[in-house]
């Protein structure tokens, strides 16, 4: 008796331990399901829309799974509205301003990261001001800007027009990095006689090389994201993009829901494709600004 | 600031045989080519948008934003329907993003997957979150009214809700679009707070005997302060201006009831064709977002420097 006393007492508050642990555990998958319902019900309800007929999308009782599973949607987005040729406009627009404004970004990023000079921290303010500011303001001398120099549906204005957000996100991003980046590499090129434009080309950039491609994917991800411009630069489909046509489906007559969900659902898939393939690159460039570390 | 702190050491400063002339070029020939082109694309507009501003029916002057902020009913309407928009969305993707990033800090299997999934709102595309929650809210074949029917909110003969089709209920279906577009955002860098305490700090409290609520009290949310703080203006601001859900959902209708500063700019640029009007709104829109802008733009100078 003696003996087991000591032995029984830790396994039996061991066991109860274990339980408790797996109760909490239990309890915490439990609420991390009951959130997960309503946060990944609206993407199930695209797929499920866009996957029924039209029919089927206006008829009562609403079924949550398609009675007949058509792809006619897909078809219907891609034959009768043309969607290669916006999905295209998104793509060159984001891609030509996110080229840009990396560019211009690393360049200009270096030189806030290594250098003071004068009003720099107003510069700076400038910069990280200019990444949310109200573009519904902005696009108003726009619209008569690019009336006036005649660049109404062309793919430059939409880029210049981005170029005021992408661009500063870029820099700051840039800069960030580019100051954990040691300065005894560039110092030591400099001592050696090299200009900065050098020590920045050969030894500063060839390192940032990660920041480059999660500054580049940030700026597709916001240029593709993009609304209020392309609303507003564009009125044929010539150049207007995926955001704009994929709102200007709902409620032209009535709505074809099945339509306009697989639109939604078309738009979203290059997203989901950096999504999954670039998960950390965002991490770390979203949250660098604001987190450290 | 680390930057003065180093300036001594300062690449540019280095080689002491360069003229001065040079090294003060340097920053310039960096720096130069991004500011500009700020200045070209964004602060000559924005100066444009100002001058046109003062210019109304009653001539050069304050006449539009006399217009707004004392004649139009529905400027004021939108102001107030935009700070009741940000706020309520400020509050619901704080709190909801609070919990899931708790959530997520704790030891669970399939964590790295469960954060994707919690992440899947931020991944849309700008419009599509007020297309699909306009789908869902749809009066006569929305999928919330089936369940509401199915779950018995509502009789067999009782006719059901039309979310967006009625003055009570459509703002407030905008703001649970954007709090559900918006919390995963908040959610990411809640967590990243979370993550940069010390783990030794709850153990110390532990072995102190401290509970989970005084552990949580005492050392989570002193410690996540800064970063809420960043967070949640980062979230009023973007709720502030916020256009692209609202616009989709419903256009700032039924009879204005959802109107909010940025569709009420839309509409008198681009459908009642009033540029002026709609640029002195803006300019109102930027007066509104200045104090939180500096704010959070003093945070992260601050935050980037440490």
């Amino acid at each position: 008796m003696a003996t087991y006393a000591p032995v029984t007492t830790p396994i039996g508050s061991g066991r109860s331990l274990a339980t408790k642990r797996r109760i909490s555990l239990g309890l915490k998958l439990l609420l991390a399901a009951l959130l997960l319902i309503p946060t990944l019900f609206p993407m199930f309800w695209i797929v499920i829309s866009s996957l029924k007929t039209n029919a089927e999308t206006h008829t009562l009782p609403v079924t949550f799974l398609p009675a007949n599973w058509s792809i006619q949607a897909y078809l219907d987005v891609f034959e009768r509205r043309n969607f290669a040729r916006y999905l295209s406009n998104a793509m060159i627009v984001a891609v030509a301003t996110t080229a840009w404004g990396v560019g211009v970004a690393a360049w200009s990023g270096y030189g806030f990261a290594r250098f003071d000079f004068r009003f720099k921290p107003a510069m700076m303010a400038f910069v990280l001001a200019a990444q949310s500011f109200p573009r519904i303001l902005l696009v108003i001398p726009y619209f008569q800007l690019v009336n006036r120099l005649d660049l109404k549906d062309t793919y430059l204005a939409l880029i210049l027009a981005y170029s005021t957000f992408i661009q500063p996100l870029c820099l700051w991003i840039m800069k960030e990095y580019f100051e954990q980046i040691p300065r005894e590499l560039d110092e030591a090129a400099l001592v050696d006689g090299a200009s900065p434009y050098r020590a920045f080309w050969d030894i500063i950039l060839p390192l940032a090389r990660p920041a480059l491609g999660a500054t580049a994917i940030i700026g597709f991800l916001t240029a593709w994201n993009e609304y209020e411009f392309a609303l507003v630069l564009t009125s044929t489909e010539r150049v207007r993009t995926i955001s704009v046509a994929v709102a200007s489906f709902i409620g032209e007559f009535t709505t074809e829901w099945n339509v306009v969900m697989a639109a939604a659902a078309v738009a979203t898939m290059p997203l989901v494709v950096v999504f999954m393939f670039f998960q950390r690159q965002l991490m770390y460039g979203l949250t660098g600004g604001a987190v450290k570390g | 600031m680390s930057t003065t702190s180093r300036a001594v050491s300062a690449p540019g400063a280095v080689p002491a045989r360069k003229s001065k002339l040079r090294t003060r070029i340097h920053p310039f020939l960096f720096v130069a080519p991004s500011v500009l082109m700020l200045v070209v694309l964004l602060v000559l507009p924005l100066g444009q948008a100002f001058l046109r501003s003062f210019d109304s029916v009653d001539g050069w002057g304050f006449g539009n934003y006399v217009r707004a902020v004392r004649d139009d009913r529905l400027a004021r309407l939108a102001i107030r329907h935009t700070f009741y928009f940000a706020f309520f969305s400020v509050v619901g993707q704080y709190l909801i993003g609070f919990m899931v990033a708790l959530l997520l800090n704790e030891r669970l299997p399939g964590r790295g997957l469960i954060r994707v999934l919690f992440m899947v709102p931020w991944m849309f595309p700008a419009v599509v979150p007020g297309i699909v929650w306009r789908w869902m809210f749809d009066g006569l074949y929305g999928v919330l009214n089936e369940i509401l029917y199915r779950v018995g909110y509502y009789g067999p003969n009782e006719i059901p809700i039309a979310w967006l089709g009625q003055t009570s209920t459509a703002l407030p279906a905008a703001i649970v679009a954007n709090i559900w577009r918006g919390f995963p955002f908040m959610m990411v860098l809640l967590l990243a707070g979370l993550q940069a305490v010390n783990p030794d700090l709850y153990e110390a409290a532990s072995v102190d005997g401290a509970n989970a609520w005084q552990r949580f009290r005492a050392i989570t949310l002193p410690a996540m302060r800064g970063i809420s703080y960043v967070a949640l203006l980062l979230a009023w601001i973007g709720s502030f201006m916020n256009f692209a859900i609202v616009q989709v959902m419903t256009a700032g209708g039924p009879a204005n009831s959802s109107e909010v500063f940025a569709t009420l700019i839309y509409k008198n640029a681009f459908l009642y064709a009033d540029p002026n009007y709609a640029a002195a709104l803006g300019i109102l829109l930027l007066i509104c977002l200045m104090i939180p802008g500096a704010l959070y733009v003093r945070a992260t100078l601050r935050n980037s420097r440490a």
